[in-house]
């Protein structure tokens, strides 16, 4: 192929687009709605990561200067721990606005994460999240339609296109110079808005800049490959339509399809074919489990009886009162072990739901391209589903160590007759209390998260070698005239 | 002349696929929204063979102390969703329709949403008012936008000169043609959903659709306006979708933008904080201050008496949790009034944007509204305080499970009335309607 031809066309294009000045001041105005929601979103960033960063301080401070006390009544005092958003939310919110902020830990009791930004909204919310992310997955697309519906059907029109031809044009090297065009120019849209949202990112201090520029280097790959097939699909509407206009009404029914109509219709199917138990149902199932598995608190409970049989056994002695620990403590410690193994035996079926209604919205990616930037730009900016899991696990894992060892606590140190009235009260000593270390909350790293979730990825990489197919082949059959 | 124009828009094969593909995403969304409705009465129909079981089980292991019975036993309220809901699921996704609190303390427990997959909440449900704000602007863009262009485009305009007087007439009156194509389309899924749902034919129901049918004489009236200017067709195309990128995308999502930062709900923190530390604190603080509090809440409960070095005693323990409450009442109160702050700044938007006019008022009829939350939340409280209430005298006079008829103790229900003010909802439809086609009256007088 005669490559200097494609290079020309591709020239010409882009300059066509750069010089007419309503093209300029769209993109003007693009970048600028960039910018602003990436100022307002770093200032609403810092707004809230200052009022969790206080919060959990205030819980630490709290949590230490407790006074001497009985264990148990510790485990109940429980623990607050944050979730606090990667500053990359600033580009793109994913699903921060439906996540909760704060999860209530205590002992043998599960609580969820609550408080999240739309649970206290009203349906605006519902509306979407004004980002940048946003504005670069739904409305860049339909400006790319816009100024691009007519670069081959209205030379066609024009009798322009037979005149290339015979300048020695082929059709494919029209359609490769006009697609590679197009798509230049869209990366006006696109690239100057990352150093914005890098200096962004950085400035909130929330993460190191290493993890924020490695993000960045994924994401921005991944948006330039979805505008490439944007451009492909608006260049080959125009190649294949009979006039300019009815190839505008093509292109804006295809982004209808793309961006409005197929997500939600993705999302409802998932919700059908997958349909999750509500809180109530939930909870009742998993309090059956746990009476079923043995219940700490019913003194008839078979499994404890047995257990405090077997225990008088072994240290030859007829009560617990006898035994050279703490009883209670210890038939604690046991049901903490059983209930939160049931719980996360629930808890990860209800998540393998969740999963199954991911991997779905993940697959659809093939039918979607939206979908598969939307997915993968939110896996990258760590503001998906899977990060927050993560988070769950994490409070769940520190919400056990605190009650076992607040058991433990009871077990060694609390004496087994109850103290009389008036006597030395059962209580262990608060310095006990600081040597328990605070939650921090760790990022989901990026490997991890595309890892474990990397159909996105390759549906990006799909659409990119069926952009390249359909020019290829669309190449051969254009009509000229 | 009339039926030449009917039978020129029906014979279009475009024109009645966009028909059928509006009504297709009608049915579906309807579907969505009978799916919703069976699953939340399903929810709320076991809720109460849960809650017997509860108390049975409950009751058989702590026969003889009623505080503890009551520790852990869980009392529904229902907050009744109207038929209407299936059409305009709102909030109700997130926000439960039913909640369970102990009588311990409430503000630990009145923050538990319901589960849900962040990312389905997040897409949004497709609902019908969602069919109705965003897909039905759209077919009726595509009807209208070329309406006088593509006459000049054709070169047939100068034609219709010659032969009528007044060009605008026919326009008009082709216009008619599509509004009652769409309305036709409009009515008919009404009917179904109505049928289909079994929707009450009551004054919410009623306002729902003139809302809705407003919402659509607004887009009709835009499109009359716009197509006045005589730009090209493209032109047009690209104005109107602008417009409805601009009310569906960009004005609500930036609006939702500057009402979260103004008004930044910090509160809710707060209460979760100061209810955690005002209930636990008070096991390490002498008994007496905690009861006098109490007595003040509840005179009526002073002849129940604590002494400084009792052992524990249920009356403690409650005079206890109720200070939780207690103190971090302010802070909840601040809260509700933030989202109530909230709810009026997007009413306010509203009343500037249609989309988000029909949004709100259909939000508030069917009871799925920020309105709607905030009222079964007051209503929660109410149930809270009626069932501790009820309970402690029983508790603190050291009763057994035998002294409560626990039959009486069934799943309860919160209606919301809802007071509609028909000016509120109907007056920012009618001004911009009528703005509209005065200043489009005005464009079509230069016509000829």
């Amino acid at each position: 192929m005669n490559r200097s031809i494609v290079r020309l066309i591709i020239r010409k294009t882009r300059h066509d687009l750069l010089k007419s000045r309503q093209n300029r001041l769209i993109t003007v105005t693009v970048l600028l709605c960039c910018m602003l929601s990436t100022g307002l979103g770093l200032m609403q960033y810092r707004d809230t990561a200052s009022q969790i960063n206080g919060y959990r301080k205030q819980v630490r401070e709290q949590w230490e200067h407790r006074p001497a006390k009985h264990p148990h009544r510790m485990a109940h005092y429980g623990y607050l721990v944050f979730r606090a958003a990667h500053p990359l939310s600033i580009f793109d919110n994913g699903l921060d606005d439906y996540l909760g902020n704060v999860i209530f830990l205590e002992a043998h009791k599960q609580n969820t994460a609550n408080l999240s930004e739309a649970g206290s909204s009203g349906t605006l919310v519902r509306f979407g999240t004004f980002s940048s992310a946003f504005i670069l997955q739904c409305i860049v697309p339909l400006i790319i339609v816009f100024l691009g519906f007519g670069l081959i059907a209205k030379e066609r029109e024009d009798a322009t296109l037979k005149i290339l031809n015979v300048q020695g044009a082929t059709g494919r090297q029209i359609i490769w110079g006009k697609t590679i065009g197009l798509w230049q120019f869209s990366l006006f849209f696109l690239l100057p808005v990352f150093p914005a949202v890098f200096f962004a990112a950085v400035i909130s201090g929330a993460a190191e800049w290493t993890d924020i520029a490695g993000r960045l280097l994924v994401i921005i790959p991944a948006y330039m490959i979805y505008y490439f097939f944007i451009s492909t699909l608006t260049v080959l509407v125009s190649a294949f339509s009979k006039s300019s206009s009815s190839a505008l009404v093509s292109l804006i029914g295809c982004w209808l399809i793309l961006v409005v109509f197929l997500p939600k219709g993705i999302q409802f199917a998932a919700q059908n074919i997958y349909p999750a138990p509500s809180r109530i149902a939930f909870e009742t199932n998993l309090e059956q489990d746990i009476l079923k598995a043995g219940d700490s608190h019913n003194p008839d409970d078979p499994h404890f009886k047995k257990l405090k049989d077997s225990l008088l056994q072994y240290y030859h002695v007829k009560k617990t009162e006898e035994l050279p620990f703490n009883y209670s403590g210890f038939v604690m410690k046991e049901g903490e072990k059983i209930s939160s193994g049931i719980y996360i035996r629930h808890q990860n079926e209800l998540q393998e739901i969740y999963n199954r209604q991911q991997r779905f919205s993940d697959a659809s990616a093939l039918i979607d391209p939206l979908m598969a930037i939307r997915n993968f730009s939110m896996t990258a900016a760590g503001t998906d589903f899977f990060s927050y899991t993560r988070f769950q696990r994490q409070a769940e894992e520190y919400r056990y160590q605190m009650a076992q060892e607040l058991n433990d606590l009871q077990i060694e140190h609390i004496s087994n007759i109850k103290p009389e009235k008036g006597g030395p009260p059962a209580i262990v000593g608060a310095d006990s209390w600081k040597k328990f270390p605070d939650f921090t909350y760790r990022f989901t790293a990026l490997g991890l998260s595309i890892r474990e979730q990397w159909l996105p990825l390759a549906a990006l990489l799909f659409w990119l070698a069926v952009g390249i197919l359909a020019i290829e082949w669309s190449g051969r059959n254009l009509k000229l005239i | 002349m009339n039926t030449y124009l009917y039978k020129q828009f029906y014979r279009n094969r475009a024109y009645i696929t966009a028909l059928v593909f509006l009504w297709l995403a009608g049915i579906m969304a309807i579907y969505t929204g009978k799916k919703f409705l069976e699953r939340n009465h399903d929810i709320i129909a076991k809720s109460e063979a849960f809650q017997k079981e509860s108390i049975r089980r409950n009751v058989q292991y702590h026969k003889d102390d009623l505080g503890l019975i009551l520790y852990y036993v869980k009392l529904n309220l229902v907050n009744k969703t109207p038929q209407l809901a299936a059409l305009n699921i709102g909030m109700r996704d997130l926000n439960p329709s039913i909640q369970g609190v102990t009588i311990r303390n409430l503000e630990e427990q009145r923050y538990n949403a319901d589960f849900y997959n962040p990312s389905n909440a997040a897409a949004g449900n497709f609902d019908f008012s969602f069919v109705l704000v965003f897909l039905f602007p759209l077919i009726i863009v595509a009807f209208c936008y070329n309406l006088i262009s593509e006459e000049e485009e054709k070169g047939t305009w100068k034609l219709l000169h010659v032969q009528s007087s007044r060009p605008g007439r026919l326009i008009d009156a082709k216009m008619r043609v599509r509004f009652m194509a769409v309305t036709a389309v409009y009515v008919v899924l009404l009917v179904i959903a109505k049928t289909w749902i079994g929707i009450p034919a009551d004054l919410p129901f009623a306002v729902f659709m003139i809302s809705g049918w407003l919402y659509i004489i607004f887009w009709f009236m835009l499109c009359r306006w716009i197509i006045a200017f005589r730009k090209s067709s493209a032109q047009n195309a690209l104005i109107l979708l602008i417009l409805w990128v601009t009310m569906n995308f960009i004005v609500p999502m930036a609006g939702n933008m500057v009402i979260q930062k103004m008004y930044p709900v910090r509160e809710s923190l707060k209460a979760v904080m100061q209810q955690r530390e005002g209930y636990h604190n008070k096991w390490d603080e002498p008994k007496l201050p905690t009861m006098k509090k109490f007595y003040q809440a509840y005179p009526q409960f002073s002849k129940f008496t604590v002494e400084e070095n009792d052992a524990f005693t249920w009356t403690w323990y409650y005079a206890m949790q109720h200070m939780g409450d207690m103190e971090a009442s302010s802070s909840s109160r601040q809260y509700a009034e933030k989202m109530q702050k909230r709810n009026n700044a997007a009413v306010f938007l509203g009343y500037l944007f249609p989309n988000i006019h029909t949004q709100l008022t259909e939000s508030r009829v069917a009871g799925t509204g920020m309105d709607n939350h905030l009222e079964f939340a007051s209503a929660l409280k109410k149930f809270h305080e009626k069932k501790r209430l009820f309970f402690y005298p029983l508790i603190f006079s050291g009763k057994n499970a035998e002294a409560v008829n626990w039959n009486d103790q069934a799943v309860e229900s919160f209606e919301d009335f809802r007071n509609i003010s028909l000016l509120q909802v109907f007056l920012p439809y009618l001004v911009l309607i009528i703005l509209l086609f005065s200043l489009s009256q005005i464009k079509y007088r230069k016509l000829c």
